[in-house]
Formats: structure tokens, C-alpha cells, sequence
């Protein structure tokens, strides 16, 4: 039997349908589910194309336009080169790729037990731990307690001060484990049978047949670790330890901050136009995220069919 | 002319300004406006003495009343400020503070950091805070009771008196009267810039100085000259005309972009006070001011109903430093330290870009007045230490305040020659390695009076000074600078910024005169009526 | 082994005991705790430990005099919620306004476009299609409403475009009468394709075979997506609902606050912005603590009576019964 579950997926690459089986819909319904999802795409495009275009555009485009430009007319890496020099970019580049990859291999460790310790009714402590996740979304605590906490652990200045405090997310949990107990009950109760060991259970049934929810998870989890930088703030005093989002806020919350004269440092410093700057600076940041995209997507989308389990 | 301020002088301006400021804005005809509002009593004596830095001779003399000294050029040969070697000594100084510039290199790669450290004789370890973060991080610090040795403390931090002397060294004994001659560069800064460190008649920190002159109406020259127009508007009528003129819809060009500082430059006409006025110990806020505001805010309409604002004035914050660039709009209040940074940021886009500032000319004629900004950006404390650590400490900050013309302002404000500038006849001009490394803010501890200096362009230099002249002849500074009031700390700002809601819509007559009124009412109710109580307190203790 | 029952089908019968070995069954659900055990700890020690800092929103804490010293303050940081003052209530009201509007509008449209997505000819169109929809996602609020206001402000690209046209100036941003269909279509943009993602994974696993039992049926398209696709997504859909409801009292702080320049407090202001744009958190931690219980309070109500709903309908919600 459980030969039969690892059995992989069968690829169903057939062009003309999506879903095997699926009746057709109607020309017409065609058609208008095609002009709207184009115009969902035009709307994101756009913007984008206007984003990655001022990224590379000149200042002298940028102060024409006032604004994003459409295509750059006199391409230039300028502010690319304003934000890579001084290497602090490429080592927060570094320290952020450090963080999220362990930060997500532990979190779904984590994740993945707690949800399946708690996908059975009948486990033990199941209801009052859940009770606890439920309620941990609800009653956040204050910046000055955790920040208590994680001194008293001694992680100030440590990179397990970026990871722990975070580990565990309440909704992953809640929604790994919701998919978990969607799962055939049968399945489960035969395996146990058979004597499996629940470990066995889990990571011979459980995660193959759970592929798609868990690189969801996975991937909600690797862009929290992405984009956190409060915490970084927070615990790290060391400039040379922060990660990129930390880094690329002082060039654009801190360049849009400036205004106040008194505050503006003098000499100042003559960076390109802050439209250039912060396009290329949203590009930088996205950019792992969108190489990443496509390798999980593929478990994402496709999933396991469980029609292919009967064999 | 003579650098040198006497207290006794500053007091003297001081009432002028104050007994100005009781006609109820006809201050105008006061020429001797002074650098700030001193009040008059006993308490002023704990602060420090100020001997002036005299090394090196500007080639724009500064006065006493607050404009600044100009330089054509960097000294030749810059004097060596501290000629016996490195001036402090022993464990790493741990500061913490604000950053509005893009975060520096650690200093493993920061070559100029790593100068600064020699220059110093000890190792300087910054922890840099982005400036929107400060406020939570700095009550983390006081909460977690880790405390650098020294921290940036923002005016309006909670609860600052009880603060400070349950955590910070009173600096007093050290830098009070004659004391502070010890540190000959803190010695230079100015007494008002003090001013703002002193609480309950103690010396807690050491200022930033910035310039007094506050803000400035700047205008596109460049606009104004291809249209032949006056850029010294007589009254209103003539700003309005000047706007008007300058407006031109079809190439999306305006006159004014963001509405509040316009209308500051039309309170500025009309004589009003900056922020707290003080009357025989009695405070008043401006805009309690009703008439006066009411004829501001409705000046403010025609200005709206002639159309030269910007169309997304209104509902835009922080991008009319960008629209003043490109020429999307042709005149913009901004800090007067803009000036060279107008010309770093857009020439390069716009090579004939060039930008003049205007004083705010009497709402019918006659002089305005121009308020004053803070004399000091914060002040900069110590942790609680052994005087020894206390000493060196002090003579860190001492050599992070040696003024223009001396090495150490060269390698703090520019770098290491020929690694992050390179000299163009005596002036240092950056590279691009400059422009990462510079951006260390040990400004934000403590730094030299600011100067007018524009190595790109030493012409800007005479039009700045000039402009100074003029605005310091009718400058007008908040009187309750440099005073705590804890209710406008904790709940001051953000409801400043709900009554300048209530006046955006007035400006765009989407509400009536009775909703600012009722506005001001709620200001009085909420922080405005304890604020004006403990401002007079403060007053008074200071006094006594 | 017998033929497996679709996932959707079993799910609901999952709560039926199945006869298990007795002796084995006691030790099996002590194990299911052991897997637990880690991530809870973890939960446990970074999240309810600190919340026990929240009793300083019955104190006049101040940092530097610590939680232990701080006195105490009795109901003063609640006072806020007693005023009756008049930008309280709008607050208030705005807020409710909006988790309504996006509970309606927001919340269904990646379902909507889960389903389109999902039922898209061609494997490849539909990966590239979905790599574009989800990258608004990653944009920060600030550039959001920069992007938006490039677009549609009165010197933005559609009012120059009409004003070229001499078709003159449509206000859209800063006009009140639309603040809320902004606010709107913003999260719509930055967020539905983003939403998508939970859903097409819990598509992924419907049962193709289905689909082909219905046609053999002579089902509809459109009857087929009644009947096979959404009871799929018909679970995580009342759960996500549910989670959502428990943050009602908050809505885009961030994003509102960088609008609310321009407008009128009374139709911009949320709960959030209130408390902020009083002053009452700057510093006040204590008060920051009572926001943040009252918030928490309400959530509990919601997410309680509406998982109690859950279950009178029939459904599992976030917990079994």
C-alpha cells in the first residue's frame, strides 16, 4: 500500500484542456475570461515595466517626467551603481539570504510537526494548543516585552534574533493543518494499521501528498524572512549585520524623510533622483523572489492528484 | 566683524524680540532681531561660556545675531586641530544615533571612519538608527538598560527630565560658565544652540547647532529671469501677481507645491510668531491668533481659487523637492540648507537651474518677519560614568565639533584625500567612494556651526549670505525652544498635524471658518491649554 | 485497497472515529503531542511570555522606570474608548465601513481568480500569468500610493491624457467622495494575485476523476464548478474568512496614513490612525497595550461567534467542536 502512495504523480501535459475531464465552457465565457485576465495583467505590467524602466533611466529623463518613466531613453546603470558601491548592499545581500534560507528550512520544521501533531482530534493537548495559535493572532505582544525577552536570552546582536521570534506563524500552522486534516482519513488509519510509525506516517503520506500546501507555507514563510526588517532594527546594532531590507529603507524612507533642512547632512550627497533610486532598489529586492517563484510554483500548481494513488 | 557674543547681548536681543513680539506682530520695524529668545533671569547662568573659533577669517563675516559665516574656499593649509596628537584615549566610544542618509560602510571598508577612529584616539562604534525608527528604538535602549555611552535624545522624547537624571551624567560640572574651556571646539558653539540642553537648570547633553534661519522661500531663479519677473515681491498682492505669472497649466508648471508652508510664508507676512509666543510669561500658540490666521487662511483660498497650486499639493507629501527640480512648480518653502543640495541633486538634470530665496515681505507692504528654526537638532547625552570616562568622552565630542577650515572638519565632512575627494585648487570635491563614506552620521552627535560653503560652486556663496542678512534682520524664533512640556511631547506633533488637516480644507473651502475654530478649540482641549501651563512653568523656573 | 473518495468528501467525515487498536491509539495520540511539542514551545516562549507585558496597559509605564516600578493606572488607558469624542466614532465607523467593503469585495476576488486561473487552457500561460499577478505584492505601501498617484492624480498620466483630450480633470485621488474606492482598489491591485496562492494549491488537489464522473452526468461547466471546484476550496475559504474577522478592527494603517494628507479626518481616519494621530501611543505605551487588548477582545468575540456559526452550518471552521 504504501508502495502505491509514492507512486509520484503522473504529468498530465495535455495543452488543449487544463483539467483533465473538465467540460469546456463556452466560447463566449471564453473569450471574456481572456479580456480579464489580460486587463489584470496589463494593470500589473504596467506599473512594473514603468518601475524596472526608471530603474535604469538617467536623471535628466527622471526630472523630465517627474515621475516613472515608460522606457528609458539614455539606459544608464547609474543607480545601480549608487547602491551596490561601498559594499554594504552586497553583505546585507548576503546576511538576507542566510536568514531566510535557515529561517524557512526551520520554520517549516517546526510548522510541519505542530500542524501535524494537531491535524488529529484525539492527540493530546490537540484543542488547548490550538486555542493558544488561534489567540496568538489575536493578542500580539508589545515591542518593549519582546524586546525583554529576547536580551534576557542573550540574542541581542545575533542573527537567532532574526529567526526565532518568528519561527513559528500561528496562520501558516493553522492553514498547513487545515489541509493537513483534509486529507483521506482512510489513508491514515491503514498506514497505522500496517504499524507504520506516525513519523513514518508523516513523511511517507502526509508531506508527498501535502507537496502543494507546504511550499505554499514555505514560501509564505521565505518571503516573511525577506521582507522582515523591524526586527532587524530591533535587535541588531551592528550596521555591518543587517539585512537588505534594513539597509535599502535608509535610501528610501530616509531620502524621502529629508526635507526637515535641519536633519539634511551637509556636505550632502548627490545620489541620483529618488525615483531612479528607489525603482532600482524595489527591483534589487524583488528580484530573488522572482528567480525563486517559478521552482516552487511547480509544486504549487500541479500538487498530487490523488486519482493517481489508486493505481 | 566680532564673533563674539556676549550673554549679555543675546539677552538684549532676546527682549527685543520678546517686546516685539507684544506689539502683536509689528515686530517688523525691529532691526535687531535677535539669535533667539533668552529668558531673562539667574538660570542662564549654568550655561556654558562662548569663545568663539578664530583661526580661520571668513571671507563673509557671521554676526551675532545668527547669519553664518561664509568661505569662499577651503583653507590651504587647514589647521591642525589638535596639534598634540589624538585628544581621547581608552575603550571604544559606543554611540547611538539617527541616520536621514543612506546607511555608511562598517568600518572594515570606510576608510574615512577608520581615519575618524585615529583622529579621535579611540574607536568609535556607531549604532545607527534610520531616522523613522529612533523613537522606538531609542525607548527599547532605555527599557532594555543597556545604554551606549552616549545617545541622540530627540526634543519631545517622553518624559525627558525624570529621563535624563535617572540615566544620563549632569554635564554641568563640566561644561557650565568657564568649564567648558577645556574643550575649546564645544566652547565654540553657540550659547543658544545650549540652550537647548539645559533642563531643571542642568547641563544633560551637547548640542547639534544648526543655522537659526530656519527655512527659506526658495524660487527658480532661472523661471523667474526668462519671464523678466520681480522676485522681490513689495506685499501679498504682488506674491499672488508673481504666482500667478509664473503658472502655466498646459506644461503642468505651478507656482506653489505643498499648501501648509505656503501657508507659513503668508503667516510670515503677516507677522505672525513662530509656534509659542511669550507675553509677560504668558504663552500663546500662533494660530490661536484667530484674526490673523483667518486672514492667512484666506489668502491661502485665493491663492487656490487662482490656481497656482499644484493639483496634487493637496494630497502628496515629500515629493516637492523633486517638482521644485524639475520644474513642476517654481517656488518652495524648504530648510535653508537646501540650497546647495538643490544644486547637487537637479543640475545635472537641468544644467540651468539656479536658485534664489525670498523673505517673507509685510502682508501690505512694509518688512515681514522670518521665523527661526531650532538652534540645536537634539542633544547628544552621556551615560552615567566615572568622571575620567566622562572627560574622554567630552573630548571625543570636542573633536567631532572642530570647526571649517580645521582637519578634522575636512575628514569628517569629506574623507581621506584622494580616496573619497579630490582637491580642486584648495576645495575638496567628492568622488563617488566620498559619497557612501561621508554619509557617517557623526553629525547627529555633535558637529561644528554650519557655515555657507559650496565648493561646487563658490558663486552661490555671496546670494546665500546676502539672503541671511535679510532674513536674520527680521528673524523671529519660537519662544518655548529649548523649554520641556511633557503634554506637547507626548501628544504635541501628531495634533498639530490634525489641525493642519482642518486648515488644508479650509484652503480648498471644503469646511468653514467655524470647523477651525472648533479646531483650535479641540487643540486647547486636548494638549494645547496644559502645554501653555507647563511651558510657563518652565519659563518661570528658568527664571528664577 | 478500496478506491479512495475525494479529499473534500472524506474531509467531512474525517471527525468519525475510525476503530483503531485501543492499546495503541493512547500511546499514538501522546506522539501527535510530542510533535507538537517544539513548534508550541517556541510559540509559547516568544509570544505569551511578552504578552504578559501587556499588564503596563493598566500602568503609567515608562520605560526607564521599568514594568515592575511603573505605578499603576487603573482604566486610564482605556479613556480613549469613553470620550464619546465625535473623531472617535467616525474612526470607528470608517473602520467597520471598511473590513465590510473588503470582506465583500476583497476577500472573494483570488478566489475569483483562483478559479480562472485554474480552469486556463495551457499549463505554461497560466505559470507566467500568475508570475506577473503575484509581484504587486511585494511593493511596500509607500510605493503603492506613489504608483497610484502617478496614475490617476490630477497631474497624473489619465488626467493629462484627458486634459490632451480636452475631456478635462477627473479628481479620483484626494476626492473624498472616493477615498474608500481607492483605498479599495489598491489592496485589490498590491494583494489579489498574492491570494491567490492558498487557493490554486488547495485546487491542486481536487480530483480530476471527478470532473469526468460529472460529464459523464451531463453536467454544466458551470455546474461542475458548483458541485466539484468550490466545495474543494469551500473549508480554507471559511477558515481564511474567519482569521479575517478576527482582525477587523484593523485596516491599513500604513497604507492610510500615507493618504491622509489632503483629506478630511472624518472620512479618513480608522481606529488605528486615531489612536496614532492622537498623540495617545507616541510614548504612551501603556495606551499602545489597551489598544492593542481591545482589539484582541473583539477579535475573540468575532472569531469565536463566527467559528460558533461555522459549526451550526456544518462546517469545521478553525477547530472542531
Amino acid at each position: 500500500m504504501t508502495t502505491l502512495l509514492r507512486t509520484s504523480p503522473a504529468p498530465r501535459r495535455r495543452t488543449y484542456s487544463a483539467i483533465p475531464g473538465q467540460t469546456p465552457g463556452s466560447p463566449p465565457w471564453r473569450v471574456l475570461k481572456s479580456i480579464l485576465l489580460l486587463i489584470c495583467v496589463l494593470l500589473v505590467v504596467l506599473p512594473f515595466v514603468a518601475i524596472i524602466s526608471t530603474s535604469f533611466a538617467d536623471a535628466a529623463q527622471v526630472n523630465r517626467t517627474g515621475g516613472f518613466v515608460f522606457w528609458p531613453e539614455n539606459p544608464t546603470l547609474e543607480s545601480y551603481r549608487a547602491i551596490l558601491g561601498g559594499g554594504i548592499v552586497s553583505q546585507a545581500l548576503l546576511v538576507s539570504i542566510g536568514v531566510t534560507v535557515v529561517g524557512t528550512a526551520l520554520s517549516l520544521a517546526s510548522s510541519i510537526t505542530l500542524a501535524y501533531g494537531l491535524s488529529r482530534p484525539e492527540a493530546y493537548g490537540q484543542r488547548p494548543i490550538l486555542l493558544m495559535l488561534l489567540f496568538s493572532m489575536l493578542f500580539v505582544p508589545g515591542v518593549i516585552p519582546s524586546f525583554l525577552l529576547v536580551q534576557q536570552l542573550g540574542l541581542i546582536n545575533t542573527y537567532w534574533a532574526l529567526i526565532l521570534p518568528t519561527m513559528v506563524n500561528a496562520f501558516n500552522v493553522i492553514v498547513l493543518r487545515s489541509f493537513f486534516t483534509s486529507l483521506p482519513r482512510e489513508l491514515i488509519d491503514a498506514a497505522r494499521i500496517d504499524g507504520a510509525s506516525e513519523w513514518r506516517i508523516l513523511t511517507r503520506i502526509v508531506l508527498p501528498l501535502s507537496k502543494a500546501s507546504v511550499a505554499v507555507i514555505g514560501l509564505f514563510y521565505a518571503v516573511g524572512y525577506w521582507n522582515a526588517f523591524f526586527n532587524a532594527m530591533v535587535y541588531i546594532n551592528e550596521s555591518s549585520m543587517w539585512p537588505l531590507q534594513l539597509v535599502l529603507r535608509t535610501y528610501v524612507v530616509n531620502n524621502a524623510a529629508i526635507g526637515a533642512g535641519a536633519a539634511a547632512a551637509d556636505p550632502g550627497v548627490p545620489l541620483p533622483p529618488s525615483q531612479a533610486l528607489q525603482s532600482a532598489i524595489l527591483v534589487l529586492s524583488i528580484l530573488p523572489i522572482v528567480i525563486l517563484y517559478p521552482f516552487l510554483q511547480r509544486h504549487m500548481t500541479r500538487g498530487v492528484m490523488l486519482g493517481a494513488v489508486k493505481g | 566683524m566680532d564673533m563674539r557674543l556676549s550673554r549679555r547681548s543675546v539677552l538684549h536681543a532676546g527682549l527685543g524680540i520678546a517686546a516685539g513680539a507684544a506689539l502683536g506682530g509689528s515686530l517688523t520695524a525691529c532691526g535687531d532681531g535677535g539669535a533667539g529668545v533668552l529668558p531673562p533671569a539667574a538660570g542662564r547662568t549654568v550655561l556654558p561660556d562662548y569663545v568663539p573659533y578664530t583661526a580661520v577669517t571668513p571671507d563673509f563675516p557671521g554676526t551675532e545675531q545668527g547669519v553664518l559665516n561664509g568661505f569662499y574656499h577651503y583653507p590651504a593649509t587647514p589647521v591642525r586641530a589638535f596639534p598634540d596628537g589624538p585628544p581621547a584615549e581608552g575603550d571604544p566610544f559606543r554611540f547611538m544615533t539617527i541616520i536621514y542618509n543612506p546607511v555608511p560602510p562598517p568600518v572594515s571598508r570606510n576608510r574615512l571612519w577608520q581615519e575618524l577612529n585615529a583622529y579621535l584616539g579611540a574607536d568609535l562604534q556607531l549604532e545607527i538608527v534610520p531616522s523613522t525608527d529612533y523613537v522606538t528604538k531609542f525607548s527599547l535602549t532605555i527599557a532594555g538598560g543597556d545604554l551606549p555611552d552616549g545617545m541622540l535624545v530627540r526634543p519631545e522624547a517622553p518624559q525627558k527630565p525624570g529621563l535624563l537624571s535617572a540615566l544620563c551624567e549632569d554635564l554641568t560640572p563640566y561644561l557650565s560658565g568657564s568649564a567648558v574651556r577645556r574643550y575649546p571646539y564645544l566652547a565654540n558653539l553657540p550659547t543658544m544652540s545650549w540652550r537647548n540642553c539645559v533642563l531643571n537648570g542642568r547641563i544633560y547633553g551637547v548640542p547639534m547647532p544648526r543655522l537659526n534661519s530656519g527655512s527659506a522661500m526658495f524660487y527658480r531663479a532661472d523661471f523667474l529671469a526668462a519671464r523678466s519677473l520681480n522676485p522681490e515681491p513689495a506685499n501679498f498682492a504682488e506674491f499672488l501677481q508673481l504666482c500667478r505669472d509664473l503658472t502655466d497649466p498646459s506644461q503642468t508648471r505651478y507656482a506653489c507645491g505643498d499648501p501648509l508652508t505656503t501657508f507659513y510664508f503668508v503667516m510670515e507676512m503677516l507677522g505672525s510668531p513662530k509656534d509659542w509666543r511669550e507675553e509677560n510669561g504668558r504663552f500663546t500658540w500662533y494660530l490661536e491668533d484667530t484674526d490673523r490666521v483667518r486672514q492667512g487662511l484666506d489668502a491661502m483660498r485665493q491663492l487656490v481659487r487662482a490656481g497656482v497650486m499644484h493639483p496634487d499639493g493637496f494630497s502628496t507629501t515629500g515629493r516637492f523637492k523633486d517638482w521644485f527640480g524639475n520644474g513642476q512648480i517654481a517656488i518652495n518653502y524648504d530648510g535653508a540648507t537646501a540650497w546647495n543640495d538643490y544644486y547637487r541633486s537637479y543640475r545635472s538634470a537641468s544644467p540651468d537651474l539656479r536658485v534664489g530665496a525670498m523673505v517673507a515681505p509685510g502682508f501690505d507692504g512694509g518688512p515681514g518677519v522670518h521665523w527661526a528654526g531650532p538652534s540645536s537638532f537634539s542633544m547628544f547625552s552621556l551615560k552615567k560614568a566615572a568622571p575620567a570616562r566622562i572627560e574622554q568622552l567630552l573630548r571625543a565630542l570636542d573633536a567631532l565639533a572642530t570647526p571649517f577650515g580645521t582637519d578634522g572638519y575636512l575628514l569628517r565632512k569629506f574623507g581621506v584625500p584622494g580616496h573619497d575627494f579630490d582637491f580642486r585648487e584648495s576645495d575638496p570635491i567628492l568622488n563617488r567612494t566620498g559619497t557612501t563614506e561621508n554619509t557617517l552620521p557623526a553629525m547627529f552627535a555633535t558637529d561644528a556651526p554650519q557655515v555657507l560653503y559650496y565648493p561646487d560652486d563658490p558663486s552661490v556663496v555671496p546670494e546665500q549670505y546676502a539672503w541671511q542678512q535679510k532674513a536674520v534682520s527680521v528673524l523671529i524664533s519660537d519662544a518655548a525652544e529649548g523649554l520641556y512640556s511633557a503634554a506637547d511631547a507626548a501628544r504635541g506633533g501628531p495634533n498639530r498635524d490634525l489641525m493642519f488637516q482642518t486648515l488644508r480644507s479650509y484652503m480648498q473651502e471644503r469646511n468653514t471658518w467655524d470647523d477651525v475654530l472648533a479646531g483650535i478649540n479641540r487643540w486647547r482641549t486636548v494638549v494645547g491649554d496644559q502645554s501653555r501651563v507647563e511651558y510657563e512653568q518652565a519659563w518661570q523656573q528658568w527664571a528664577v | 485497497m478500496t478506491t479512495l473518495r475525494p479529499a473534500t468528501e472524506l474531509s467531512n467525515r474525517a471527525s468519525s472515529e475510525v476503530p483503531a487498536p485501543r492499546t495503541r491509539r493512547a500511546t499514538r495520540n501522546r506522539v501527535l503531542f510530542w510533535f507538537a511539542l517544539p513548534g508550541a514551545t517556541l510559540l509559547f516562549v516568544f509570544h505569551y511570555i511578552p504578552l504578559l507585558g501587556n499588564v503596563i496597559a493598566f500602568q503609567a509605564y515608562q520605560p526607564f522606570i521599568g514594568i515592575l516600578h511603573s505605578p499603576w493606572s487603573g482604566l486610564d488607558n482605556f479613556a480613549f474608548l469613553f470620550t464619546g469624542d465625535q473623531a472617535f466614532l467616525h474612526a470607528v465607523v470608517n473602520t467597520l465601513e471598511l473590513t465590510l467593503i473588503q470582506v465583500v469585495f476583497v476577500f472573494p476576488a483570488p478566489i475569483v481568480l483562483a478559479l480562472a486561473l485554474h480552469s486556463l487552457v495551457g499549463e505554461r500561460v497560466k505559470q507566467v500569468i500568475q508570475n506577473i499577478l503575484y509581484l504587486p505584492h511585494f511593493l511596500s505601501w509607500v510605493v503603492v500610493v506613489a504608483v497610484f498617484q502617478q496614475m490617476l492624480g490630477n497631474t497624473g498620466l489619465v488626467n493629462v491624457f484627458l486634459r490632451a483630450q480636452e475631456l478635462g480633470t477627473w479628481s479620483i485621488i484626494g476626492n473624498p467622495d472616493l477615498f474608500q474606492l481607492v483605498l479599495t482598489s489598491q489592496v485589490m491591485w498590491k494583494d489579489t494575485g498574492w491570494g491567490t496562492i492558498l487557493f490554486l494549491a488547495a485546487l491542486s488537489r481536487v480530483d480530476h476523476d471527478l470532473y469526468e464522473a460529472a460529464a459523464i452526468d451531463g453536467a454544466s461547466r458551470w455546474r461542475q464548478i458548483w458541485h466539484v471546484t468550490l466545495p474543494a476550496l469551500r473549508g480554507l475559504v471559511i477558515l481564511l474568512l474567519i482569521l479575517r474577522l478576527g482582525d477587523a478592527l484593523s485596516v491599513g494603517f500604513e497604507q492610510i496614513i500615507l493618504q491622509q494628507t489632503g483629506l478630511d479626518r472624518s472620512v479618513t481616519e480608522v481606529l488605528d490612525t486615531y489612536v496614532y494621530n492622537q498623540g495617545l501611543v507616541a510614548g504612551q505605551w501603556g495606551v499602545s497595550a489597551a489598544v492593542g487588548l481591545v482589539k484582541g477582545m473583539v477579535g475573540v468575540i468575532l472569531v469565536l461567534g463566527a467559528n460558533k456559526l461555522a459549526h451550526l452550518l456544518g462546517e469545521e471552521g478553525v477547530y472542531r467542536r
